[in-house]
């Protein structure tokens, strides 16, 4: 780790070469380990880590950011000295406003989503969980495929306006997919420190599942009631959240709540909000450009209610940031600004899955969705395919598996026809981007093709 | 920068490793983006660092850093063959690799105009003007965007090779949204998303002619909300270069990939419904179907003479007359199958990331029509362009693929223009339906980025094609 004192110095240096204009430093160390696991073998083990710097400068006007990794301090300052000079040869045209001080946070006491003793153990825990998840994989059968991984982001991000905003936050993440002759399964657990992860039930999960889908049925595409498990229902949140919530998408005419703000556009069992700070998804404390994240309730008791702002956003529509300026991704290229939900939740209901199953009397209970593509955002049209275990329900019990079916339809449509909510909200998908979410029972979801497995 | 890639290697070889290759590279990068006539992004990057990968105990290991001190290289060596001792107790076999001599080279991908030389102001005056002609035909969201990388890459393993490489490559594209009864539509130019990136120079993007196509971008995305759907049919259908690259992406590329074959991304992008046995037999597409892979094409963003384990790259046959005959390998799988050499297709992202199998230029040949007479000998169908949305499951069979827009074809003419054309098939069945691909006239690469690996990589991917035909393809649009 770098600390508060050496990273906040870092970042004054690097302020001190902007030339005088508007400045903001991102300052980022991070370390990454995996261990990724395929019948019987751990093919990848990685360690990496490092330094990455961004440099946003602007005046009022106009703005350039510069991204760095592997240069020194030294020539970090050359290089925002250069860029200093090129800001005059941009267009003018409108700078991204700087946030002041008070929007910055650095956590005092117990932090959100770190746990010190992670670094420590990282090595021998991601080794022992593959093992572990290969052997019970195998006592059951099957083979295990998956990845363990841990890691520790240090971010800092400061400006010349004084915000400084510091956080460490460390992450663990298994995800077993077994593999039992032709049936698949899968199971994830996610959490900040190492004990929250229990990796033998995890993999007994995922190989169980792959047991219980064996010899799957070929059924017709149509509508079919279903009943969602977390792993789906964090597409269809996700997605809603990621396509509708973004403010530039609301004023532009793209999102489902573009003229619908204030009114009900999904059933009053819904609740979708995005909350950086709650510690049972993955916290992240402070955006992409500092500032701390507030809670946004993006459709409340079925009514659309708030939308995802930058300081870009903020502006335009005359209010302020909500803390969802994109944080980049330290080991790919930037893409550009976005704002984006890094947080998201389903609200959980009542109801439990055996209640789900029972209320359905010909349906499909659906473990999780494949390679999901959008195709028309405005009322999120989707399309994708069901993966790792898909289920006929009859007569309100799961009678055997089915081969995997496509759905195309839009997860708004979709979603208004909700008929329970779970109670039991579980944490899916890795990275910054978690979506924590309970089971759901839909009255109706529109397949239209069908696989061969 | 090849002195500190050697130095890494002679220290994995002090440790003890049977195998070690090291990669240092430098990476300048440039992304300039206007949306709504308003600088959204002037946006550069540098990074430099190294990763080194080990074979240690019969198991791999890597490690990557961007401190290149002495001190911090030997520490991540150090770390990358203790992760592949640790890994060694968590393999049933061996890592073998099948043998490829040591190559000492400097080689340079050919540009004529330096892009990092054009100046910053005509790059998004360019930009500029094609987002405000994309605005004048009153489209919801216009934006013009361009990227210039370009990549210093040192290799040395403990074979010998000793490997010089810069890549450079630019591209840029135009994007119009239009809103209106309830639905959005959307064209681009000359490629949806990925800025169609070149293995060039400056001269990319003169050739394209941003500002000189922008209008009729944005006159289209508005013709498309008051256009009719697609009707639901089955019939011919000729789909033009940019979106036949991406489906042979996704239905023929990765399921060509050997690690995935071999289950290395099972648990998260998918396996293949490809298994080893397949290669020499089985019939993937008609007569028509010719593909290959090949790192070599010039002018491709995926144009390189060695790839990320310093295999040099060389065209590897896939499909024969629509019969698989054979697949991309890295030197582990090749060696796991008993191909006697690697495909040249391993490559990672950045010096950060672990080189993985990777297609390369994988490209449909050109048939022996013209396009004219392709759409003039087709009764009834439809032609589609660009591609919208695009999905497939985890074995690479059936897939759904949506297209911006859709030409209806009567009589060998084209006519009336649809929206949210859909198209969907299972992939050997798709293959087969192929009666007709056009000449080398129309033969275009298209570049593409692909998301691959845990932690997810956003690959290099380029495939050459001309415009295909498909006869008794279903058909439809997204409500349908």
């Amino acid at each position: 780790m770098m600390g508060t004192d050496r990273i906040y110095q870092m970042g004054q240096r690097l302020l001190a070469a902007s030339g005088g204009y508007d400045a903001e430093i991102t300052l980022e160390w991070v370390r990454y380990g995996l261990a990724r696991f395929a019948a019987g073998n751990v093919h990848q083990n990685i360690d990496m880590d490092g330094l990455y710097a961004r440099v946003h400068l602007a005046d009022d006007h106009r703005s350039v950011s510069l991204r760095m990794s592997g240069r020194s301090i030294e020539k970090m300052i050359d290089r925002v000295t250069l860029e200093a000079k090129n800001l005059s040869r941009i267009p003018a045209g409108v700078a991204r406003p700087l946030p002041g001080p008070d929007a910055g946070y650095i956590p005092e006491g117990c932090i959100p989503g770190y746990s010190a003793a992670l670094e420590e153990a990282a090595d021998s825990w991601r080794m022992a969980t593959a093992q572990t998840a290969v052997n019970t994989v195998e006592k059951s059968g099957g083979d295990a495929y998956g990845r363990a991984i841990t890691g520790m982001i240090e971010r800092a991000v400061l400006n010349s306006r004084g915000l400084f905003s510091y956080a460490p936050r460390t992450f663990c993440d298994l995800s077993v997919t077994a593999i039992c002759n032709d049936g698949y399964g899968v199971a994830e657990a996610h959490g900040t420190s190492t004990g929250a992860i229990d990796s033998r039930a995890t993999a007994e999960e995922a190989a169980e599942r792959a047991r219980a889908s064996q010899s799957p049925a070929s059924l017709p595409a149509g509508d079919y009631p279903v009943v969602l498990l977390p792993y789906a229902v964090a597409d269809v949140v996700g997605f809603i959240g990621a396509l509708g919530a973004d403010a530039d998408a609301i004023r532009e005419g793209r999102s489902f709540v573009s003229g619908s703000m204030g009114e009900t556009v999904l059933p009053e069992s819904i609740s979708i909000y995005d909350d950086g700070l709650d510690p049972r998804g993955r916290p992240l404390l402070f955006d992409g450009e500092g500032v701390r994240k507030k809670r946004v309730d993006i459709v409340r008791d079925g009514v659309a209610h708030g939308a995802l702002h930058d300081q870009t956003s903020a502006r335009i529509d005359e209010t302020a940031s909500t803390g969802h300026a994109a944080v980049g991704q330290p080991f790919n290229p930037d893409r550009g600004r976005q704002i984006a939900p890094q947080n998201l939740f389903l609200a959980t209901g009542g109801a439990s899955v055996d209640e789900m199953i029972r209320a359905t009397d010909y349906g499909l209970l659906v473990t999780s969705f494949h390679y999901t593509r959008p195709l028309d955002p405005r009322e999120v049209w989707m399309t994708g395919m069901t993966r790792n275990g898909t289920f006929l329900i009859r007569g309100g019990e799961i009678v055997n598996p089915v081969k995997n079916l496509r759905f195309t339809d839009s997860y708004l449509r979709a979603l208004g026809t909700v008929t329970h909510v779970g109670g039991i909200a579980q944490r899916c998908s890795e990275g910054p981007g978690a979506v924590t979410v309970p089971a759901i029972r839909l009255e109706s979801l529109r397949f239209t093709g069908v696989t061969d497995f | 920068m090849q002195g500190k890639a050697q130095r890494a290697v002679q220290m994995a070889n002090a440790r003890g490793v049977t195998y070690a290759d090291c990669r240092v590279v430098h990476r300048e990068r440039q992304y300039l983006s206007i949306k709504n006539d308003v600088v959204e992004d002037a946006n550069t990057g540098e990074d430099l660092g190294l990763g080194i990968r080990v074979i240690a105990d019969g198991a791999w290991g890597f490690a990557s850093t961007n401190d290149l001190c002495e001190r911090a290289i030997a520490h991540c060596v150090g770390r990358a063959v203790k992760l592949a001792r640790a890994a060694a107790d968590v393999r049933n076999k061996p890592v073998r690799l099948v043998e490829e001599p040591a190559h000492v080279d400097d080689w340079s991908r050919p540009y004529r105009i330096d892009p990092f030389e054009v100046d910053v102001g005509k790059k998004l005056d360019i930009l500029a003007r094609s987002c405000r002609a994309m605005m004048a035909e009153g489209v919801a969201l216009a934006r013009a965007s361009m990227v210039f990388e370009r990549d210093t890459i040192a290799f040395a393993n403990s074979e010998g090779s000793k490997i010089r490489q810069v890549l450079t490559e630019s591209g840029g594209g135009l994007y119009a949204m239009a809103v209106g009864a309830g639905h959005t539509q959307v064209r681009s130019y000359p490629c949806t998303v990925w800025h169609d990136i070149e293995g060039r120079g400056w001269e990319a993007i003169i050739d394209r002619d941003l500002p000189g196509n922008a209008a009729r971008v944005a006159a289209e995305a508005r013709a498309l909300i008051s256009a009719p759907p697609c009707p639901e049919m089955v019939t011919d259908v000729i789909i033009a270069p940019n979106e036949l690259a991406l489906q042979i992406h996704e239905s023929v590329g990765h399921p060509l990939e050997a690690d995935r074959v071999f289950g290395h991304e099972a648990d998260f992008a998918g396996t293949s419904f490809v298994h080893p046995d397949m290669v020499g037999n089985y019939r993937y597409g008609s007569e028509h179907v010719n593909m290959y892979a090949d790192g070599t094409i010039p002018g491709s963003r995926i144009s390189y003479k060695y790839d990320d384990e310093g295999v040099r790259a060389h065209r590897v046959e896939l499909i024969d007359k629509g019969i698989l005959v054979g697949l991309m390998h890295s030197r582990e799988t090749a060696h796991e199958m008993g191909v006697p050499r690697a495909s040249g297709c391993m490559r990672a992202n950045n010096y950060d990331h672990l080189p993985l199998v990777r297609m390369a230029n994988v490209s449909l040949a050109p048939g022996d029509i013209s396009l004219q007479d392709l759409i003039a000998s087709t009764d009834r169908g439809i032609l589609l362009d660009q591609n919208r949305s695009w999905s497939i499951d985890d074995r690479r069979m059936h897939f759904q693929f949506g297209s911006e827009a859709g030409w209806i074809i009567e009589d060998g003419n084209i006519g009336e223009m649809v929206r949210d054309p859909i198209y969907a098939d299972m992939t050997p069945s798709f293959w087969s339906k192929c009666d007709a691909v056009a000449d080398a006239n129309d033969w275009r690469l298209v570049g593409y980025a692909c998301g691959k690996g845990t932690p997810s990589q956003d690959g290099r991917v380029a495939h050459g094609c001309s415009h295909a035909r498909f006869r008794g393809l279903k058909v439809g649009s997204k409500t349908s």
